[in-house]
């Protein structure tokens, strides 16, 4: 079983006061710090779980600058077997369609059974690159995959559904699954885990490489762009209640019986 | 203009309440650009319920078979993708649910039109339309332009 997991470096933006940079358009990025995206953290476990149980290799894609290399070193020291990274200046700006193509004519040459990334990324959050690129190479996909049980050359997969409610697929080998996080309790990757494997081959490919020219990729290959970034409008109405907390609760009691939810 | 399509999403004969509000903004979004409203339905037994909502567009269109019953991205894919084809619609709707993201990316990539996905608003100006979405775990919001193209597609987020 031959798996392969497209993964990609993104700020930590949970703590942090974001600003916009001069171009209006992204964040400043100077006090933000880099690590894999949650989901494709657990995408990476579970193709190393796969492995481990059928045999087989893991290889992790990711398209970015050589900075991008820390989060294929850590899939690496998870038990990756392979790591390949695409960079080219000309892919900045690219939406989830043109990061799907470029994915697509990396794997054209890589023999694959199953394929596997994030829900989506902690930073744009599409959700669209996973099923794009399962269109792209013409295999079946699923999304939101909670659990994966491989049998011969099917699978079962349970994907989540709103309300607490989930499904089960029966879906043929190859394929495409974009990974809910909580799919599994990823490893613990120590320093010297990392440190091990800091002389691994790291394979880079640019756009040439790929038969991809310039034109298809960043802003002037995508089908959609940002025009601007700004942080949400911040709702005014908040009511700040002072007082003892008796006082206090009175005041509450009478907001909720005004508005009629006791 | 082409028409706005709003894709009616239903599990297990009920309506998601996703869809009216798609309803609800693919009715403004007509009025503004001078177009008309299409819902679509795809399932199997699901003329009833078409019936409950189509006063709410010009047209309501049922395309009924058994493989269509349960959600599924495939058949869902074929039938959609030769329906945008043969509307030429301006604008397709499509919720971002389970369903919705399960569906969209690989029927536009099918269709070859543009799609911003999870979108909470969705303006016009200068008779295009402008995306917003939320990014960054929702700590910034964006605005989106599109690529040109005669018809585009957008996820929408719930609420």
């Amino acid at each position: 079983m031959d798996v392969i997991v497209c993964i990609k470096r993104v700020p930590e933006v949970a703590e942090v006061d974001l600003q916009v940079d001069s171009t209006g358009k992204g964040l400043q990025k100077k006090d933000l710090v880099f690590s894999i995206n949650d989901w494709d953290n657990y995408a990476v476990e579970e193709a190393v779980r796969i492995k481990e149980k059928f045999g087989g290799t893991v290889t992790v894609i990711t398209i970015g600058p050589k900075e991008s290399e820390d989060v294929l070193r850590r899939a690496l020291a998870l038990g990756v077997d392979e790591a390949v990274r695409v960079t080219d200046p000309a892919t900045e700006g690219s939406d989830g369609y043109v990061l799907a193509k470029i994915l697509a004519a990396v794997i054209k040459d890589i023999p694959y059974d199953l394929i596997l990334t994030g829900v989506q990324a902690d930073d744009d959050g599409y959700a669209q690159v996973g099923t794009t690129l399962a269109e792209f190479l013409g295999i079946a996909h699923a999304t939101l995959v909670t659990d994966i049980a491989i049998e011969e050359k099917r699978t079962k997969v349970r994907r989540e559904l709103e309300g607490g409610m989930e499904e089960v697929l029966d879906v043929e080998l190859p394929a495409l699954f974009t990974i809910q996080s909580g799919i599994n309790e990823p490893r613990y990757i120590s320093i010297f885990g990392i440190r091990k494997v800091a002389k691994k081959e790291i394979k880079v490919l640019d756009l040439s490489t790929l038969g991809l020219s310039p034109n298809n990729v960043g802003e002037e290959g995508s089908m959609i762009g940002i025009s601007r970034i700004f942080p949400p409008p911040v709702d005014k109405r908040a009511e700040i209640l002072v007082g003892g907390p008796d006082e206090v609760a009175a005041k509450v009691t009478d907001i909720f019986e005004k508005a009629g939810v006791i | 203009m082409g028409e706005i399509l709003v894709l009616v999403e239903h599990r297990k004969g009920e309506m998601r309440e996703i869809s009216f509000e798609m309803i609800s903004k693919g009715q403004d979004l007509a009025k503004k650009t001078q177009t008309e409203l299409t819902t679509v339905m795809l399932g199997k037994g699901v003329v009833a319920k078409a019936d409950e909502i189509k006063r709410f567009a010009h047209r309501t269109l049922v395309v009924e078979d058994e493989r269509l019953t349960n959600f599924n991205s495939e058949p869902y894919q074929a039938v959609l993708t030769s329906l945008i084809k043969d509307r030429n619609p301006s604008l397709v709707l499509i919720g971002h649910t389970a369903f919705g993201m399960d569906l969209a990316p690989a029927l536009a990539t099918a269709v070859g039109v543009p799609l911003a996905t999870d979108c909470y608003e969705i303006e016009v100006q200068g008779g295009d339309f402008l995306p917003y979405r939320q990014m960054f775990g929702g700590k910034m919001c964006a605005e989106i332009h599109f690529r040109e193209a005669p018809c585009k597609m957008i996820t929408v987020r719930s609420g």
